[in-house]
Protein backbone atom coordinates (compact mmCIF):
# COMPACT_ATOMS: atom_id res chain seq x y z
CA UNK A 1 0.00 0.00 0.00
CA UNK A 2 1.18 3.50 -0.81
CA UNK A 3 1.42 5.92 2.07
CA UNK A 4 0.04 9.44 1.65
CA UNK A 5 3.52 10.94 1.15
CA UNK A 6 4.71 8.37 -1.34
CA UNK A 7 1.39 8.68 -3.19
CA UNK A 8 1.93 12.43 -3.51
CA UNK A 9 5.49 11.82 -4.69
CA UNK A 10 4.33 9.39 -7.39
CA UNK A 11 1.64 11.83 -8.56
CA UNK A 12 4.10 14.73 -8.55
CA UNK A 13 6.65 12.61 -10.42
CA UNK A 14 4.17 11.64 -13.12
CA UNK A 15 2.96 15.24 -13.41
CA UNK A 16 6.56 16.43 -13.71
CA UNK A 17 7.18 13.83 -16.41
CA UNK A 18 4.11 15.11 -18.28
CA UNK A 19 5.35 18.69 -18.04
CA UNK A 20 8.81 17.65 -19.26
CA UNK A 21 7.21 15.77 -22.14
CA UNK A 22 5.26 18.88 -23.05
CA UNK A 23 8.42 20.97 -22.86
CA UNK A 24 10.18 18.48 -25.13
CA UNK A 25 7.28 18.54 -27.60
CA UNK A 26 7.41 22.32 -27.73
CA UNK A 27 11.19 22.59 -27.83
CA UNK A 28 11.82 20.05 -30.61
CA UNK A 29 9.15 20.97 -31.98
CA UNK A 30 7.11 17.73 -32.08
CA UNK A 31 3.38 18.61 -32.39
CA UNK A 32 2.18 15.00 -32.32
CA UNK A 33 3.57 14.65 -28.76
CA UNK A 34 1.56 17.58 -27.39
CA UNK A 35 -1.72 15.71 -26.58
CA UNK A 36 0.01 13.04 -24.48
CA UNK A 37 1.06 15.25 -21.56
CA UNK A 38 -2.49 16.57 -21.50
CA UNK A 39 -3.83 13.01 -21.38
CA UNK A 40 -1.44 12.20 -18.51
CA UNK A 41 -2.42 15.33 -16.60
CA UNK A 42 -6.11 14.58 -17.12
CA UNK A 43 -5.45 11.02 -15.95
CA UNK A 44 -3.79 12.28 -12.77
CA UNK A 45 -6.71 14.60 -12.25
CA UNK A 46 -9.19 11.74 -12.67
CA UNK A 47 -7.10 9.58 -10.32
CA UNK A 48 -7.14 12.35 -7.71
CA UNK A 49 -10.89 12.69 -7.98
CA UNK A 50 -11.37 9.13 -6.81
CA UNK A 51 -14.96 8.57 -5.76
CA UNK A 52 -15.46 11.92 -4.06
CA UNK A 53 -17.74 14.85 -4.64
CA UNK A 54 -18.03 16.59 -8.00
CA UNK A 55 -15.12 19.01 -8.34
CA UNK A 56 -16.45 22.54 -8.81
CA UNK A 57 -13.09 23.72 -10.14
CA UNK A 58 -13.12 21.40 -13.14
CA UNK A 59 -14.31 24.16 -15.58
CA UNK A 60 -11.22 26.18 -14.62
CA UNK A 61 -9.00 23.16 -15.26
CA UNK A 62 -10.74 22.63 -18.60
CA UNK A 63 -10.08 26.24 -19.63
CA UNK A 64 -6.47 25.97 -18.47
CA UNK A 65 -5.93 22.75 -20.42
CA UNK A 66 -7.31 24.28 -23.57
CA UNK A 67 -5.09 27.32 -23.01
CA UNK A 68 -2.02 25.13 -22.51
CA UNK A 69 -2.80 23.11 -25.64
CA UNK A 70 -3.36 26.25 -27.75
CA UNK A 71 -0.16 27.87 -26.50
CA UNK A 72 1.83 24.70 -27.16
CA UNK A 73 0.56 24.41 -30.74
CA UNK A 74 1.12 28.10 -31.32
CA UNK A 75 4.66 27.72 -30.08
CA UNK A 76 5.35 24.98 -32.63
CA UNK A 77 3.85 27.11 -35.40
CA UNK A 78 6.10 30.04 -34.58
CA UNK A 79 9.21 28.18 -35.77
CA UNK A 80 10.44 29.65 -39.02
CA UNK A 81 7.33 31.71 -39.47
CA UNK A 82 7.19 34.68 -41.72
CA UNK A 83 7.51 38.18 -40.37
CA UNK A 84 4.28 39.48 -38.89
CA UNK A 85 3.10 42.59 -40.60
CA UNK A 86 -0.02 43.39 -38.65
CA UNK A 87 0.21 42.57 -34.96
CA UNK A 88 -1.00 39.06 -35.60
CA UNK A 89 0.86 37.87 -32.51
CA UNK A 90 -1.20 40.12 -30.27
CA UNK A 91 -4.40 39.00 -32.01
CA UNK A 92 -3.54 35.35 -31.52
CA UNK A 93 -2.64 35.86 -27.85
CA UNK A 94 -5.96 37.64 -27.29
CA UNK A 95 -7.80 34.87 -29.10
CA UNK A 96 -6.22 32.18 -26.92
CA UNK A 97 -7.03 34.10 -23.74
CA UNK A 98 -10.62 34.56 -24.92
CA UNK A 99 -10.93 30.90 -25.87
CA UNK A 100 -9.72 29.85 -22.44
CA UNK A 101 -12.22 32.13 -20.70
CA UNK A 102 -15.07 31.01 -22.95
CA UNK A 103 -14.00 27.41 -22.28
CA UNK A 104 -14.33 28.01 -18.53
CA UNK A 105 -17.86 29.36 -19.06
CA UNK A 106 -18.97 26.55 -21.37
CA UNK A 107 -17.43 23.92 -19.12
CA UNK A 108 -19.34 25.46 -16.23
CA UNK A 109 -22.55 25.04 -18.20
CA UNK A 110 -21.61 21.43 -18.99
CA UNK A 111 -20.91 20.83 -15.31
CA UNK A 112 -24.24 22.38 -14.44
CA UNK A 113 -25.95 20.18 -17.04
CA UNK A 114 -24.43 17.03 -15.52
CA UNK A 115 -26.06 17.84 -12.18
CA UNK A 116 -29.56 17.79 -13.71
CA UNK A 117 -31.55 14.85 -12.33
CA UNK A 118 -32.37 12.83 -15.44
CA UNK A 119 -32.14 9.46 -13.84
CA UNK A 120 -29.60 6.73 -14.57
CA UNK A 121 -29.22 3.24 -15.82
CA UNK A 122 -28.10 1.39 -18.93
CA UNK A 123 -30.39 3.39 -21.21
CA UNK A 124 -28.82 6.68 -20.11
CA UNK A 125 -25.33 5.24 -20.52
CA UNK A 126 -26.18 4.02 -24.01
CA UNK A 127 -27.60 7.42 -24.84
CA UNK A 128 -24.34 8.99 -23.62
CA UNK A 129 -22.23 6.61 -25.72
CA UNK A 130 -24.42 7.32 -28.75
CA UNK A 131 -24.07 11.06 -28.14
CA UNK A 132 -20.27 10.76 -27.88
CA UNK A 133 -20.08 8.67 -31.08
CA UNK A 134 -22.42 11.10 -32.84
CA UNK A 135 -20.23 14.00 -31.75
CA UNK A 136 -17.12 12.31 -33.14
CA UNK A 137 -18.96 11.41 -36.35
CA UNK A 138 -20.00 15.04 -36.73
CA UNK A 139 -16.37 16.13 -36.26
CA UNK A 140 -15.21 13.58 -38.83
CA UNK A 141 -17.88 14.72 -41.28
CA UNK A 142 -16.90 18.35 -40.91
CA UNK A 143 -13.20 17.57 -41.20
CA UNK A 144 -13.44 15.57 -44.44
CA UNK A 145 -11.96 17.16 -47.56
CA UNK A 146 -14.45 19.24 -49.49
CA UNK A 147 -14.74 19.31 -53.23
CA UNK B 1 -5.76 25.67 -52.80
CA UNK B 2 -4.88 22.44 -51.10
CA UNK B 3 -6.35 22.00 -47.65
CA UNK B 4 -4.31 20.31 -44.94
CA UNK B 5 -5.41 19.69 -41.38
CA UNK B 6 -3.25 21.05 -38.61
CA UNK B 7 -1.90 18.55 -36.04
CA UNK B 8 -4.20 19.94 -33.41
CA UNK B 9 -7.34 18.94 -35.31
CA UNK B 10 -6.70 15.24 -34.75
CA UNK B 11 -5.31 15.84 -31.28
CA UNK B 12 -8.37 17.79 -30.11
CA UNK B 13 -10.72 15.19 -31.60
CA UNK B 14 -8.83 12.47 -29.77
CA UNK B 15 -8.78 14.38 -26.49
CA UNK B 16 -12.50 15.11 -26.74
CA UNK B 17 -13.36 11.50 -27.55
CA UNK B 18 -11.12 10.12 -24.82
CA UNK B 19 -12.51 12.56 -22.26
CA UNK B 20 -16.15 11.82 -23.10
CA UNK B 21 -15.68 8.05 -23.13
CA UNK B 22 -13.65 8.15 -19.90
CA UNK B 23 -16.40 10.22 -18.28
CA UNK B 24 -18.92 7.54 -19.28
CA UNK B 25 -16.72 4.68 -18.22
CA UNK B 26 -15.68 6.13 -14.87
CA UNK B 27 -18.91 7.96 -14.19
CA UNK B 28 -17.07 11.22 -13.52
CA UNK B 29 -18.68 14.34 -15.07
CA UNK B 30 -15.44 16.32 -14.57
CA UNK B 31 -13.82 14.39 -17.44
CA UNK B 32 -16.67 15.38 -19.75
CA UNK B 33 -16.15 18.93 -18.54
CA UNK B 34 -12.45 18.71 -19.44
CA UNK B 35 -13.30 17.32 -22.89
CA UNK B 36 -16.07 19.77 -23.71
CA UNK B 37 -13.91 22.84 -24.66
CA UNK B 38 -11.93 20.74 -27.13
CA UNK B 39 -15.08 19.31 -28.67
CA UNK B 40 -16.78 22.70 -28.90
CA UNK B 41 -13.71 24.37 -30.39
CA UNK B 42 -13.66 21.67 -33.05
CA UNK B 43 -17.35 22.16 -33.85
CA UNK B 44 -16.99 25.91 -34.02
CA UNK B 45 -13.82 25.79 -36.10
CA UNK B 46 -15.06 23.16 -38.53
CA UNK B 47 -18.43 24.80 -39.04
CA UNK B 48 -16.90 28.20 -39.70
CA UNK B 49 -14.01 27.20 -41.93
CA UNK B 50 -14.17 27.92 -45.64
CA UNK B 51 -11.64 27.99 -48.40
CA UNK B 52 -10.03 31.40 -48.73
CA UNK B 53 -10.24 33.16 -52.06
CA UNK B 54 -7.38 35.53 -52.72
CA UNK B 55 -6.54 37.10 -56.06
CA UNK B 56 -2.90 37.94 -56.59
CA UNK B 57 -1.07 40.00 -59.18
CA UNK B 58 2.66 40.57 -59.38
CA UNK B 59 4.63 43.06 -61.38
CA UNK B 60 8.15 44.40 -61.57
CA UNK B 61 8.88 48.06 -62.07
CA UNK B 62 11.38 47.24 -64.81
CA UNK B 63 12.15 44.27 -67.00
CA UNK B 64 15.81 45.19 -67.54
CA UNK B 65 18.26 46.33 -64.90
CA UNK B 66 21.98 46.54 -64.49
CA UNK B 67 23.90 44.66 -61.79
CA UNK B 68 23.64 46.50 -58.50
CA UNK B 69 20.34 48.16 -59.39
CA UNK B 70 17.31 47.83 -57.18
CA UNK B 71 14.15 46.34 -58.60
CA UNK B 72 10.74 46.87 -57.01
CA UNK B 73 8.43 43.87 -56.85
CA UNK B 74 4.81 44.84 -56.34
CA UNK B 75 2.28 42.26 -55.21
CA UNK B 76 -1.39 43.22 -55.29
CA UNK B 77 -3.74 41.12 -53.21
CA UNK B 78 -7.50 41.10 -53.21
CA UNK B 79 -9.36 38.96 -50.69
CA UNK B 80 -12.77 37.65 -51.72
CA UNK B 81 -13.12 36.06 -48.30
CA UNK B 82 -11.54 37.15 -45.05
CA UNK B 83 -8.21 35.50 -44.31
CA UNK B 84 -7.10 35.46 -40.71
CA UNK B 85 -3.46 34.73 -41.46
CA UNK B 86 -1.94 34.67 -44.90
CA UNK B 87 1.69 33.76 -45.37
CA UNK B 88 3.12 34.99 -48.63
CA UNK B 89 6.49 33.90 -49.94
CA UNK B 90 8.12 35.00 -53.16
CA UNK B 91 11.22 32.87 -53.77
CA UNK B 92 13.98 35.14 -55.00
CA UNK B 93 17.18 33.96 -56.69
CA UNK B 94 20.25 33.71 -54.46
CA UNK B 95 21.80 36.67 -56.20
CA UNK B 96 18.99 38.98 -55.05
CA UNK B 97 19.38 40.84 -51.77
CA UNK B 98 16.22 42.08 -50.15
CA UNK B 99 16.74 45.72 -49.19
CA UNK B 100 13.20 46.70 -48.27
CA UNK B 101 10.13 44.73 -47.22
CA UNK B 102 9.80 41.28 -45.71
CA UNK B 103 9.82 37.95 -47.46
CA UNK B 104 8.12 35.72 -46.38
CA UNK B 105 5.42 37.92 -44.94
CA UNK B 106 2.37 37.24 -42.81
CA UNK B 107 -0.68 39.43 -43.08
CA UNK B 108 -4.39 39.52 -42.44
CA UNK B 109 -7.00 40.35 -45.03
CA UNK B 110 -10.54 41.43 -44.34
CA UNK B 111 -13.53 40.85 -46.60
CA UNK B 112 -12.93 42.31 -50.09
CA UNK B 113 -9.80 44.03 -48.85
CA UNK B 114 -7.21 45.05 -51.40
CA UNK B 115 -3.61 45.27 -50.40
CA UNK B 116 -0.40 46.22 -52.15
CA UNK B 117 2.94 44.93 -50.95
CA UNK B 118 6.22 46.27 -52.20
CA UNK B 119 9.53 44.49 -51.97
CA UNK B 120 12.80 46.03 -53.07
CA UNK B 121 15.66 43.77 -54.01
CA UNK B 122 19.15 44.48 -55.22
CA UNK B 123 20.32 42.37 -58.16
CA UNK B 124 23.91 41.39 -57.46
CA UNK B 125 24.62 39.10 -60.38
CA UNK B 126 23.88 39.30 -64.08
CA UNK B 127 21.47 36.77 -65.53
CA UNK B 128 18.02 36.20 -66.94
CA UNK B 129 15.53 35.48 -64.19
CA UNK B 130 11.86 34.68 -63.78
CA UNK B 131 10.45 36.30 -60.67
CA UNK B 132 7.00 35.47 -59.38
CA UNK B 133 6.48 31.89 -58.26
CA UNK B 134 4.26 32.75 -55.33
CA UNK B 135 3.66 30.50 -52.38
CA UNK B 136 0.56 31.22 -50.33
CA UNK B 137 -0.55 29.64 -47.11
CA UNK B 138 -3.79 30.74 -45.51
CA UNK B 139 -4.98 29.74 -42.05
CA UNK B 140 -8.47 29.80 -40.63
CA UNK B 141 -9.36 31.70 -37.50
CA UNK B 142 -8.87 28.78 -35.12
CA UNK B 143 -5.83 27.43 -37.00
CA UNK B 144 -7.43 24.06 -37.66
CA UNK B 145 -6.69 24.03 -41.38
CA UNK B 146 -4.01 25.44 -43.66
CA UNK B 147 -4.68 26.15 -47.33
CA UNK B 148 -1.57 25.95 -49.50
CA UNK B 149 -1.35 27.27 -52.99
CA UNK B 150 1.25 28.07 -55.62
CA UNK B 151 0.62 30.77 -58.14
CA UNK B 152 2.58 31.21 -61.30
CA UNK B 153 2.98 34.95 -61.77
CA UNK B 154 6.43 34.72 -63.27
CA UNK B 155 7.72 37.84 -64.91
CA UNK B 156 11.01 37.92 -66.81
CA UNK B 157 13.78 40.12 -65.51
CA UNK B 158 17.09 40.61 -67.23
CA UNK B 159 20.00 41.76 -65.14
CA UNK B 160 22.74 43.05 -67.37
CA UNK B 161 26.36 42.96 -66.34
CA UNK B 162 27.66 46.34 -65.24
CA UNK B 163 30.02 47.66 -67.89
CA UNK B 164 33.33 49.08 -66.78
CA UNK B 165 34.53 52.45 -68.01
CA UNK B 166 37.30 52.07 -70.60
CA UNK B 167 39.18 54.91 -72.20
CA UNK B 168 41.31 52.81 -74.52
CA UNK B 169 40.84 49.48 -76.22
CA UNK B 170 42.99 46.92 -77.94
CA UNK B 171 43.44 48.16 -81.48
CA UNK B 172 43.00 45.48 -84.15
CA UNK B 173 45.88 44.98 -86.57
CA UNK B 174 43.65 45.26 -89.62
CA UNK B 175 40.57 47.29 -90.41
CA UNK B 176 37.52 46.48 -92.49
CA UNK B 177 35.99 48.38 -95.40
CA UNK B 178 33.27 50.34 -93.62
CA UNK B 179 33.63 53.76 -92.03
CA UNK B 180 34.49 53.75 -88.39
CA UNK B 181 36.70 55.36 -85.80
CA UNK B 182 39.86 53.35 -86.36
CA UNK B 183 42.63 54.86 -88.46
CA UNK B 184 43.46 52.30 -91.13
CA UNK B 185 46.98 51.39 -92.14
CA UNK B 186 46.05 51.74 -95.79
CA UNK B 187 45.96 55.04 -97.66
CA UNK B 188 42.81 56.62 -98.98
CA UNK B 189 40.23 59.25 -98.13
CA UNK B 190 40.51 60.25 -94.53
CA UNK B 191 41.75 62.83 -92.09
CA UNK B 192 45.02 61.51 -90.70
CA UNK B 193 48.14 62.37 -92.72
CA UNK B 194 49.95 59.32 -94.09
CA UNK B 195 52.52 60.36 -96.70
CA UNK B 196 53.47 62.68 -99.60
CA UNK B 197 53.54 61.63 -103.23
CA UNK B 198 53.67 63.19 -106.66
CA UNK B 199 50.48 64.50 -108.11
CA UNK B 200 48.73 62.10 -110.46
CA UNK B 201 46.01 62.79 -112.90
CA UNK B 202 42.66 62.66 -111.12
CA UNK B 203 43.91 63.70 -107.68
CA UNK B 204 41.68 66.22 -105.95
CA UNK B 205 43.06 69.73 -105.83
CA UNK B 206 42.35 70.03 -102.12
CA UNK B 207 44.85 67.26 -101.47
CA UNK B 208 47.75 69.19 -103.00
CA UNK B 209 50.36 70.05 -100.41
CA UNK B 210 51.31 73.56 -101.59
CA UNK B 211 54.24 73.97 -99.26
CA UNK B 212 55.89 70.72 -100.45
CA UNK B 213 55.01 71.53 -104.07
CA UNK B 214 56.66 75.00 -103.80
CA UNK B 215 59.85 73.46 -102.44
CA UNK B 216 60.07 70.85 -105.23
CA UNK B 217 58.69 72.90 -108.12
CA UNK B 218 56.17 70.22 -108.94
CA UNK B 219 52.84 69.20 -107.54
CA UNK B 220 52.81 66.94 -104.52
CA UNK B 221 49.75 65.68 -102.77
CA UNK B 222 49.02 64.38 -99.27
CA UNK B 223 48.19 60.74 -98.79
CA UNK B 224 45.76 60.13 -95.94
CA UNK B 225 44.77 57.25 -93.74
CA UNK B 226 41.04 56.50 -93.96
CA UNK B 227 38.95 55.90 -90.82
CA UNK B 228 37.55 52.44 -90.91
CA UNK B 229 35.72 50.11 -88.64
CA UNK B 230 37.04 46.82 -87.32
CA UNK B 231 35.60 43.43 -86.59
CA UNK B 232 36.01 42.22 -83.04
CA UNK B 233 35.01 38.76 -81.94
CA UNK B 234 34.64 38.20 -78.22
CA UNK B 235 35.54 34.59 -77.56
CA UNK B 236 34.14 33.45 -74.23
CA UNK B 237 35.46 30.20 -72.81
CA UNK B 238 32.61 28.42 -71.02
CA UNK B 239 34.04 24.93 -70.63
CA UNK B 240 34.85 25.19 -66.93
CA UNK B 241 34.92 27.80 -64.23
CA UNK B 242 36.66 28.31 -60.92
CA UNK B 243 34.16 29.23 -58.26
CA UNK B 244 34.35 30.43 -54.71
CA UNK B 245 31.06 30.97 -52.91
CA UNK B 246 28.96 33.30 -55.04
CA UNK B 247 31.61 34.52 -57.47
CA UNK B 248 33.22 32.60 -60.30
CA UNK B 249 35.54 33.16 -63.23
CA UNK B 250 32.52 32.95 -65.54
CA UNK B 251 30.77 35.82 -63.72
CA UNK B 252 33.86 37.98 -64.11
CA UNK B 253 34.42 36.87 -67.71
CA UNK B 254 30.86 37.76 -68.72
CA UNK B 255 31.25 41.22 -67.18
CA UNK B 256 34.48 41.72 -69.12
CA UNK B 257 32.89 40.45 -72.35
CA UNK B 258 29.91 42.78 -71.95
CA UNK B 259 32.20 45.73 -71.27
CA UNK B 260 34.30 44.99 -74.34
CA UNK B 261 31.26 44.55 -76.58
CA UNK B 262 29.78 47.79 -75.31
CA UNK B 263 32.95 49.80 -75.88
CA UNK B 264 33.74 48.41 -79.33
CA UNK B 265 30.16 48.92 -80.50
CA UNK B 266 30.30 52.53 -79.34
CA UNK B 267 33.33 52.90 -81.62
CA UNK B 268 31.17 51.81 -84.55
CA UNK B 269 33.01 48.51 -84.83
CA UNK B 270 31.26 45.27 -85.60
CA UNK B 271 31.20 42.87 -82.69
CA UNK B 272 30.49 39.15 -82.71
CA UNK B 273 30.37 36.62 -79.93
CA UNK B 274 31.44 33.03 -79.62
CA UNK B 275 30.54 31.27 -76.42
CA UNK B 276 32.72 28.19 -76.63
CA UNK B 277 32.05 25.46 -74.11
CA UNK B 278 29.80 22.50 -73.40
CA UNK B 279 27.53 23.95 -76.01
CA UNK B 280 28.52 26.36 -78.71
CA UNK B 281 26.71 29.65 -79.00
CA UNK B 282 27.60 32.30 -81.49
CA UNK B 283 26.48 35.63 -82.80
CA UNK B 284 27.51 36.95 -86.19
CA UNK B 285 29.33 40.28 -86.14
CA UNK B 286 27.11 43.30 -86.27
CA UNK B 287 27.06 46.88 -85.12
CA UNK B 288 24.78 49.29 -83.35
CA UNK B 289 22.68 49.29 -80.21
CA UNK B 290 20.61 46.33 -81.40
CA UNK B 291 23.76 44.24 -81.66
CA UNK B 292 24.71 45.32 -78.14
CA UNK B 293 21.40 44.00 -76.82
CA UNK B 294 21.86 40.81 -78.82
CA UNK B 295 25.33 40.28 -77.40
CA UNK B 296 24.30 41.00 -73.82
CA UNK B 297 21.17 38.88 -74.06
CA UNK B 298 23.29 36.08 -75.40
CA UNK B 299 25.75 36.55 -72.55
CA UNK B 300 22.94 36.31 -70.00
CA UNK B 301 22.21 32.78 -71.17
CA UNK B 302 25.81 31.77 -70.69
CA UNK B 303 26.37 28.91 -68.33
CA UNK B 304 28.80 26.13 -67.77
CA UNK B 305 27.56 22.92 -69.37
CA UNK B 306 29.66 19.93 -68.44
CA UNK B 307 30.82 18.05 -71.48
CA UNK B 308 33.61 15.60 -72.15
CA UNK B 309 33.27 15.79 -75.93
CA UNK B 310 36.33 17.13 -77.68
CA UNK B 311 35.67 20.36 -79.51
CA UNK B 312 37.99 22.27 -81.72
CA UNK B 313 38.07 25.21 -84.07
CA UNK B 314 36.31 23.17 -86.78
CA UNK B 315 32.97 23.32 -84.90
CA UNK B 316 32.90 27.12 -85.05
CA UNK B 317 30.89 28.34 -88.06
CA UNK B 318 33.19 30.04 -90.55
CA UNK B 319 31.03 33.16 -90.89
CA UNK B 320 31.46 33.99 -87.21
CA UNK B 321 35.19 34.54 -87.80
CA UNK B 322 35.53 37.14 -90.56
CA UNK B 323 38.97 37.71 -92.03
CA UNK B 324 41.11 40.40 -90.37
CA UNK B 325 38.98 40.25 -87.24
CA UNK B 326 40.48 40.75 -83.82
CA UNK B 327 39.62 37.85 -81.54
CA UNK B 328 39.56 38.82 -77.91
CA UNK B 329 39.43 35.64 -75.86
CA UNK B 330 38.19 35.86 -72.29
CA UNK B 331 39.13 32.61 -70.64
CA UNK B 332 40.39 31.16 -67.37
CA UNK B 333 42.62 28.89 -69.50
CA UNK B 334 41.62 25.86 -67.49
CA UNK B 335 40.35 23.58 -70.22
CA UNK B 336 42.65 22.04 -72.80
CA UNK B 337 39.98 22.27 -75.51
CA UNK B 338 39.76 26.03 -75.23
CA UNK B 339 43.54 26.38 -75.00
CA UNK B 340 44.08 24.30 -78.16
CA UNK B 341 41.32 26.06 -80.08
CA UNK B 342 42.85 29.46 -79.38
CA UNK B 343 46.24 28.25 -80.57
CA UNK B 344 44.57 26.85 -83.71
CA UNK B 345 42.96 30.22 -84.38
CA UNK B 346 46.35 31.90 -84.09
CA UNK B 347 47.86 29.29 -86.42
CA UNK B 348 45.18 30.21 -88.96
CA UNK B 349 46.37 33.79 -88.92
CA UNK B 350 43.76 35.44 -86.74
CA UNK B 351 44.69 38.46 -84.71
CA UNK B 352 44.29 37.06 -81.20
CA UNK B 353 44.64 38.40 -77.67
CA UNK B 354 43.82 36.48 -74.52
CA UNK B 355 42.42 38.07 -71.41
CA UNK B 356 43.02 35.45 -68.77
CA UNK B 357 40.42 35.63 -66.01
CA UNK B 358 42.70 34.34 -63.34
CA UNK B 359 41.43 31.26 -61.51
CA UNK B 360 44.32 31.70 -59.05
CA UNK B 361 42.23 34.14 -57.03
CA UNK B 362 39.61 31.40 -56.60
CA UNK B 363 42.05 28.75 -55.43
CA UNK B 364 44.36 28.59 -52.47
CA UNK B 365 46.90 26.03 -51.36
CA UNK B 366 45.72 23.55 -48.80
CA UNK B 367 47.80 23.13 -45.68
CA UNK B 368 50.72 20.79 -46.01
CA UNK B 369 54.04 20.65 -47.79
CA UNK B 370 52.84 18.48 -50.66
CA UNK B 371 49.73 20.57 -51.18
CA UNK B 372 51.79 23.76 -51.34
CA UNK B 373 54.16 22.11 -53.78
CA UNK B 374 51.21 21.04 -55.96
CA UNK B 375 49.86 24.59 -55.85
CA UNK B 376 53.21 26.03 -56.94
CA UNK B 377 53.50 23.46 -59.71
CA UNK B 378 50.04 24.39 -60.94
CA UNK B 379 51.02 28.04 -61.04
CA UNK B 380 54.23 27.17 -62.90
CA UNK B 381 52.21 25.21 -65.44
CA UNK B 382 50.07 28.27 -65.98
CA UNK B 383 53.18 30.39 -66.48
CA UNK B 384 54.40 27.87 -69.05
CA UNK B 385 51.04 28.04 -70.83
CA UNK B 386 51.25 31.83 -71.04
CA UNK B 387 54.79 31.55 -72.42
CA UNK B 388 53.49 29.09 -75.03
CA UNK B 389 51.00 31.66 -76.26
CA UNK B 390 53.51 34.47 -76.19
CA UNK B 391 55.94 32.45 -78.32
CA UNK B 392 53.38 32.45 -81.13
CA UNK B 393 52.76 36.18 -80.71
CA UNK B 394 49.59 36.05 -78.67
CA UNK B 395 49.46 38.37 -75.69
CA UNK B 396 48.07 36.73 -72.56
CA UNK B 397 47.23 39.09 -69.75
CA UNK B 398 46.20 37.88 -66.35
CA UNK B 399 43.24 39.84 -65.05
CA UNK B 400 41.63 39.52 -61.66
CA UNK B 401 38.30 40.79 -60.45
CA UNK B 402 38.74 44.11 -58.76
CA UNK B 403 41.66 45.19 -60.95
CA UNK B 404 40.80 47.69 -63.70
CA UNK B 405 40.13 46.04 -67.04
CA UNK B 406 41.76 48.99 -68.73
CA UNK B 407 45.09 48.06 -67.15
CA UNK B 408 44.88 44.57 -68.62
CA UNK B 409 44.00 45.94 -72.06
CA UNK B 410 46.91 48.40 -71.87
CA UNK B 411 49.19 45.45 -71.17
CA UNK B 412 47.85 43.70 -74.28
CA UNK B 413 48.52 46.84 -76.32
CA UNK B 414 52.06 47.09 -74.95
CA UNK B 415 52.78 43.46 -75.84
CA UNK B 416 51.45 43.93 -79.35
CA UNK B 417 53.61 47.02 -79.91
CA UNK B 418 56.64 45.15 -78.60
CA UNK B 419 55.85 42.15 -80.81
CA UNK B 420 55.59 44.43 -83.81
CA UNK B 421 59.05 45.86 -83.13
CA UNK B 422 60.41 42.35 -82.64
CA UNK B 423 59.02 41.27 -86.00
CA UNK B 424 60.55 44.35 -87.63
Amino acid sequence: MLTADSYRLVVAGVALAAVLLLALAVARPFPSLIPWPLVILAGIYAWNLGGGEVDQWSPVYAGAMLGVAELAYWSTELRGRAQDAERLTERRATLIATLSLVAVGISGLVLAATSLPIGGGVATDLLGVAAAVAALAAVAALARPRA
Amino acid sequence: MKRTASPKLGAYAGLAALGLLAALALGRPELAVLASPFALLLFAGLAATREPEVLVWLELDRDRVVEGDIVTITVDLQARTPVERLELHIPLPDSFELVEGANPLTLRLAWDEERTIELKARCTRWGAYLIGDLFLRAHDRLELFAYDGTLDRRTPLKVYPRAEELRSLVVPMETQVFTGNQVARTKGEGIEFADLRRYEYGDALRRINWRASARRNELWVNDLHPERNTDVIVFLDTFVEAREEKESTLDVAVRAAATLADRYLKRKDRVGLISFGGYLNWLLPGSGIVQLYRVVDSLLDTQIILSYAWKGVDVIPARTLPPKALILAVSPLLDERAVTTLLDLRARGFDLAVLEVSPVAFASAAEGEREELAYRLWQLKREALRARYQRVGVPVVEWREGAPLEGALAEVGAFRRQARYSRA
